[in-house]
Order: C-alpha cells, then sequence, then structure tokens
C-alpha cells in the first residue's frame, strides 16, 4: 500500500494526517468490499450457522425445529441403509471417475503437447464439454443417447449386439454418470497443459543423451514434475465429485433409481430435505459431507509430501 | 496497522454487521396485515398481483392459462402470475417455498399433502369467504367439501372428482380380436388381456406397463383385501398381501404382458412418456381425467381410447374403487389478498365461464349446477370420464383417510421395493419384509 511506503521523518501533524489517510482508505476499501460482504454473511455464513444449528434439531420446513441432540447423526449410521447405499455409491463415483478423469486429461493433454497446429481450436473442442457437461440439457441429452433404444444401442444394434439400457439397468446406470464425468476432463485437461509447457526441455535434452526412452523420460521427468499440477487436480475433481448432483437428479429421473443404484450422497441429500420434509437430518448430512470432504482433502496433503515434487523443494 | 485504524476498521465492520443483519433479516416485520389491505383496496381497482401454481401436462397448462386471461379480464385491477409444471418436484418446490414464506397466493393441492399443509398451518382458512357469499359451496357435493375441510374448516376447494381406473386403447384391442373388458373384470381376466396383446402384437409391444411400483393403485388392491393402506399411523396391510402383489406382477413380467424392468425403469410419470401413449401397450393405469390428455399425446390419433374400473379380486372383501377429489385448489395463508384468492377460486369451481373453459379436464367439476351446464357440450373424452364417474359412484367404497407424514418417503420405497424384485437383486419375501420395516420405522419417526 502507497501509505506504508511514505518515509517516516515528518512532522507531528503530517503523521496524523497519514493515519487519517489510511483510515480513510481501509473505510473505503470496506465500503467497496461490502456487496461481497454482504453476500458472504447473507448468503454463505448466516445459512451455513443455521444449517449447523438444524442439524441438531427435527425440523420439517413447515413447522419449527425440535431440538433432538445427536439423534440424527446416531440414526444415520445405526438405522439408515439408503444413507449407506448413498456413501456406496457416492464413492464408487469418486474413485472411478476421478482417476479416469485425470488420466484421460493427462493423456490429451500430452497429445495436444506434441506442437500440432490448430492448438487453439482442439483446445476449445476438448473444453467445451466441460463448459456444457453440467447442464440439465446435456445430462437430458445424455440419458436419450444411452437409453434402451439411444443412439449407442441403435449403432450396437447394427453391428448385430443387443445391448442393455445403460442408465435404466442397475447395473450399468451409475457407470453411465462416470462416463458422462470423465467426458468433462476439459478443465483438468487445459491445466495439464500449461504445466507440461513449464517442463524444461534441457532435461530431455540431457536425458536422451543419457539413452532415456520416451516412456522413461514420462516416468521420470514429465510426471514429477507435472506432480504439484497432478496434486492440484485431484484435489479439485476429488472435491467437486462429492457434491455431483445434476447429473444424477436428470438422469434418474429425481429417485436415484434405479433400486437407488445412483443415489448419490447430495441427492439423497436433497430428497431428505426437500421431498420428506426432513430438513434436520439433511443438514446433518451435509455437514457429515463437509467433514468426509475435508478428511479427504488432509489424507491427500498429507501423501504429498511422498509423491508431489516441487522444483524449489516445496519452499 | 495503527490503533486508530484498528478500531476504525472494527467500527465499519459491526456496522457492516448490522447493515446485514437487517437486510438478511427482512421477513414478517413490513408484511403488511392481509385483511386489512384487502379491504382497504376494495373499489378503487388498484393493481392486485397474485401468484398461482398448479402441476399438469401441456393440455392443463392451456386451459388454465385461458381461464386466468378470462378472469383478469373480468376483475380489472387483478393480475395473475402462473407458476406451472409437471408433477415431478412440484411439492420439493412448493415445501421450500412455503419454508422461505414465499410461496405463491394460490396453490393446487393434492389430497395426500392436504393434511401435511393445514394442520403445519400453512393454507388459508376458506370458510369467512363462503359465509359472506365471495365463494359459493351451496351446489358442492357435500363430501368433497369435507374432504377438503380439516378440523371443521375448509382448506381447499376440490376441482374435480375422479376415480382410479384402467385407460385402454380400444381401436388396438379391436385390431387383434380382443373383446373390451366388462366392469366386473378381474385380475385374473387383466393380466389375460395384457398377456394376449403382447403375444398377438409381438416384440416390443407390452400388454401393460408394470405399475407394481405405484402406491395408488396397489392401494386399490389392499382395500379389496379389506385393509387400508395405512391404520392410523402404522402400514395397515399385511406381509401376505405385499407379498401377492407382486408375485402377481412378477408372473406378469415373466410371461411378456407387463414392462420389463429395463423400460419400466425408464418411465417417468409424465403421460407424455407412457408405453400407452408412444405406442408400446394398449393399457395403464391411469386417474379417470387423464384420459383427456392421454386421447391429446397419443401417438396415432386415429385410435380411441376408453376407461374401465380397477380389475377386481375373486371374493374381494370390498370395492376397491372410490372417488376422490381429484386437485384441490387452497390459498396460502399468508397471502395479502385472501378476498380476492376466493374470488379466483370461486370463478375456477362456480362461473359458468371460468368452468366451460376448465371443463373435465381436472376430473367431473364438483358443482352439481356446472355439471348439468357441462353435459350438452361434453367432448367424447369428457362424455366418456362423466360415464366412467357414474359407474364408479354406484360401485365404490369411501375413500382412506389422507396418508400420514412420511407417505413420500414410503412411497419412494415401495417403488426402489418393486425395482429391486423385477431386477432380480431380491426375493419377494425379503424385499417386502424389508419394505414393511422400513415404512414403520418412519411412521414412527414422522409422528
Amino acid at each position: 500500500m502507497s501509505a506504508d511506503l511514505m518515509t517516516v521523518d515528518r512532522p507531528a501533524g503530517m503523521k496524523r494526517r497519514k493515519t487519517k489517510l489510511r483510515y480513510n482508505q481501509n473505510g473505503i476499501a470496506l465500503l467497496f468490499l461490502s456487496p461481497w460482504l454482504l453476500g458472504l454473511v447473507c448468503l454463505t455464513l448466516g445459512p451455513m450457522a443455521a444449517s449447523l444449528y438444524f442439524s441438531f434439531t427435527d425440523y420439517s420446513i413447515l413447522e419449527s425445529s425440535r431440538w433432538i441432540g445427536l439423534d440424527n447423526f446416531t440414526t444415520m449410521l445405526t438405522a439408515d441403509p439408503l444413507f449407506i447405499q448413498s456413501l456406496k455409491v457416492t464413492f464408487i463415483f469418486v474413485f472411478v471417475s476421478v482417476p479416469l478423469k485425470l488420466m484421460f486429461a493427462l493423456a490429451v493433454a500430452l497429445l495436444l503437447n506434441k506442437g500440432i497446429r490448430g492448438l487453439g481450436i482442439y483446445r476449445t473442442v476438448y473444453y467445451i464439454p466441460t463448459l456444457l457437461g453440467g447442464s440439465v440439457a446435456i445430462a437430458m441429452l445424455w440419458r436419450k443417447m444411452l437409453g434402451g433404444d439411444g443412439l449407442l444401442n441403435q449403432l450396437l444394434a447394427m453391428v448385430g449386439i443387443q445391448a442393455p439400457d445403460w442408465v435404466s439397468n442397475p447395473k450399468y446406470s451409475l457407470y453411465s454418470l462416470i462416463l458422462l464425468s470423465v467426458w468433462q476432463f476439459g478443465s483438468s485437461m487445459i491445466i495439464f497443459l500449461s504445466g507440461l509447457k513449464q517442463v524444461p526441455p534441457e532435461y530431455y535434452d540431457a536425458s536422451s543423451v543419457d539413452g532415456a526412452g520416451k516412456v522413461g523420460q514420462f516416468l521420470h521427468i514429465t510426471l514429477p514434475v507435472l506432480s504439484p499440477v497432478i496434486f492440484f487436480n485431484v484435489i479439485m475433481q476429488t472435491i467437486t465429485a462429492f457434491q455431483s448432483f445434476t447429473q444424477a437428479f436428470i438422469i434418474s429421473n429425481g429417485s436415484g433409481g434405479p433400486v437407488n443404484s445412483t443415489l448419490m450422497y447430495s441427492l439423497y441429500l436433497y430428497k431428505k430435505g426437500f421431498s420428506f420434509f426432513q430438513m434436520g437430518y439433511a443438514s446433518a448430512m451435509a455437514w457429515v459431507l463437509v467433514l468426509l470432504i475435508g478428511l479427504f482433502t488432509l489424507l491427500l496433503f498429507g501423501s504429498s509430501k511422498l509423491w508431489v515434487h516441487y522444483e524449489d523443494g516445496g519452499k | 496497522m495503527t490503533i486508530k485504524g484498528t478500531k476504525g476498521l472494527a467500527l465499519l465492520l459491526s456496522s457492516i454487521l448490522l447493515m446485514t443483519t437487517a437486510a438478511c433479516s427482512s421477513g414478517g416485520s413490513n408484511a403488511p396485515d392481509g385483511a386489512k389491505a384487502s379491504s382497504k383496496t376494495e373499489g378503487s381497482a388498484p393493481a392486485i398481483e397474485l401468484r398461482m401454481t398448479w402441476w399438469g401436462s401441456q393440455t392443463r397448462h392451456d386451459l388454465t392459462t385461458k381461464m386466468i386471461k378470462r378472469f383478469e379480464e373480468k376483475n380489472p385491477g387483478i393480475t395473475i402470475k402462473p407458476e406451472y409444471s409437471g408433477w415431478d418436484g412440484y411439492f420439493d418446490k412448493l415445501s421450500t417455498q412455503v419454508a422461505g414464506s414465499n410461496a405463491p397466493d394460490i396453490i393446487q393441492m393434492d389430497y395426500a399433502f392436504l393434511s401435511d399443509y393445514a394442520k403445519r398451518g400453512t393454507l388459508l382458512d376458506l370458510t369467512p369467504y363462503t359465509q359472506d357469499g365471495t365463494l359459493r359451496t351451496e351446489d358442492h357435493d357435500s363430501s368433497m367439501l369435507s374432504a377438503g375441510s380439516i378440523d371443521g374448516k375448509l382448506y381447499a376447494v376440490t376441482l374435480g372428482v375422479n376415480a382410479p381406473g384402467v385407460v385402454y386403447n380400444a381401436s388396438v384391442l379391436q385390431e387383434l380380436g380382443i373383446a373390451e373388458p366388462q366392469e366386473s373384470w378381474t385380475w385374473k381376466d387383466f393380466a389375460e388381456m395384457a398377456n394376449a396383446i403382447a403375444k398377438k402384437k409381438g416384440d416390443g409391444y407390452y400388454g401393460t406397463p408394470d405399475i407394481s411400483g405405484t402406491t395408488n393403485i396397489f392401494e386399490v388392491f389392499v382395500r379389496q383385501n379389506g385393509s387400508g393402506l395405512f391404520e392410523g399411523n402404522k402400514l395397515g396391510v399385511s406381509r401376505e398381501v405385499i407379498d401377492e402383489w407382486f408375485n402377481y406382477w412378477q408372473g406378469l413380467r415373466d410371461s411378456g404382458g407387463a414392462t420389463t424392468a429395463e423400460v419400466t425403469a425408464a418411465m417417468t410419470n409424465a403421460l407424455e412418456t407412457r408405453p400407452l401413449s408412444v405406442g408400446q401397450s394398449a393399457l395403464d393405469f391411469a386417474w379417470s381425467n387423464q384420459l383427456i390428455t392421454y386421447q391429446n399425446v397419443l401417438k396415432d390419433q386415429s385410435q380411441k381410447l376408453k376407461m374401465q374400473v380397477i380389475p377386481h379380486m375373486e371374493g374381494e372383501q370390498k370395492i376397491g374403487e372410490y372417488l376422490k377429489p381429484g386437485q384441490f385448489i387452497s390459498g396460502n395463508a399468508k397471502t395479502k389478498y385472501p378476498k380476492e384468492v376466493a374470488k379466483l377460486i370461486d370463478f375456477m369451481v362456480n362461473d359458468p365461464e371460468g368452468t366451460a373453459i376448465l371443463g373435465a379436464e381436472r376430473g367431473v367439476p364438483v358443482n352439481s349446477a356446472v355439471r348439468e351446464q357441462l353435459k350438452p357440450s361434453l367432448t367424447a373424452e369428457e362424455q366418456l370420464i362423466f360415464d366412467f364417474i357414474d359407474v364408479v359412484s354406484k360401485h365404490s367404497s369411501d375413500i382412506d383417510p389422507p396418508y400420514p407424514q412420511g407417505f413420500s418417503e414410503i412411497d419412494k420405497n415401495f417403488k426402489s421395493a418393486s425395482e429391486q424384485i423385477s431386477f432380480g437383486q431380491a426375493g419377494i419375501p425379503q424385499v417386502s419384509e424389508q419394505f414393511i420395516s422400513g415404512a414403520n420405522a418412519i411412521l414412527d419417526k414422522a409422528k
């Protein structure tokens, strides 16, 4: 700030003016920040505090809430098979879709990094699914495409394969969602691509002189140098995947079906709160999700010492 | 930072906090007293805007917006803002709006949710307006008035009387040389017909959609067995009846008469997507008023749909069929203009013009004078519905009390249970057992 750069040697009167100036500057800054602060307090902190309170109550939305202590949390862990089912579905989704998506993103980034012509166009084309993929329209399109007599099955029928309905068969429905998520690899790919551009070419030159092959270079140069970027992508994608809602909601018609095979955690939370009038329970579920995401983020950070290499030694 | 600066910052922050709390808590205090506001505005024709919400198909949206336009022409100064959607998600949205004190002034209600909403004080007590003549109920069927009343107060006015039934494609039956169902038909007849249709039509065509997960129709079956789906705050249906129901549908799936598990899972509640509409089945279960929409969205418009009662059970304890207040219309307890709300409701159920526009799309009108007035101008489908309701009103038993709290969760579990069986994930006895214990746990909690 410019006030701090002012020299110290000033008469006393000047000094007072300076503090006044600084006070005004802070005031003005806060004034300009106030729309954001207002939003933060009203739309984020307020509701968060409220949901923390509601998580210890029996709250039907239409009636006022009643304090029940830890009941919601004990019910969740001991007497709600659908809660366990939603955890199972969400874990499968996270642990299959995130690695697949990142591998795919890295592979495409490596291809695009070969210095091909029209890179800008390819980058845009591959990024489009990320922009559109979260939308309701795409989820509906996806449902049509993978449905019983959707485009995919019509193509398969041409080569004589009688395929199942990929979205309304509980064996495959979750994997259709995973596929839809992997397809939105664009943002990770862009980050990988910029990461790849940072790898100093001398490393490759030096290693080829020493006789390293392509695979060796990838394993011993590209991956280690890229590891901070991978780390970042893993964290971001894991957090998003835990909260995934729209696709499951649209593709299963809001039911998490068939047979609860796509009952994502957020979807179940939504059903509890808004369809079954159990907002207290839903709030408790929301806080459990916060803790879960926090726990996995911590674990990832903990593991990062083992596999993430910073060129400056992490300083 | 200097001490003074910190102080200033603290001051500013706290004032912002004050501002925000004021901004956040803007409910209640500045909402004008409803009765006062409306009595003041009488006669001077100020701009009053009412929000109205309903669920339904495109047919209903078109008719209702037309009705609203006519109401606005006849009542200058009142504008109605429609907010409509399909059935899926309608009550999710409504509960959120009610919680946020942001619900529409006029609300289409369902029998299943009426007590939930009325007992929680969210619906407008319409009794005063029936007494001052704004909302005339003299010609309404008394059973429908009592269905919309709770503890002696009228919370909901019936828009149309409905009954559950089987819609069938008469043209397809004729083409296949299958006789149309009679009023006395049984579940066995139904299964034979479904199987015959599927067999004669061949691959990809079914007799009926598998509705074993539809609680409404299961309820009729339960009633035929002599109990209610619920008895007070407990599940009323026995393990044997649930098993029998699932076994019956398992049989129909195995023989090809009913849709496969995959096809069923891909179906929604939107009538446009049902197998009957898209030409993949000749039978479906529906509410009587839905015949109009079914006929409108039928893929082959040259075909004719008709309706018959839900099949009987051999040696049934009582007739399962019942008359249901198809849809209710209610006011929001927090509306600023309760009198105008009552006025619109009156227009929908009593006014010759309003009722003529709406016709029987929501069911047979509840006002006997309106029924008489409509009779000469009925369309073919409306005539079928009127006749059907006539038949049912002669042979039916009383509707069961509204569902207890927790019904929507039990409803979802019943659908999952049916899917578990049809996808072969678990045996019928095990699924029934789980369903019963789960439902009773939900009911215990919701008490």
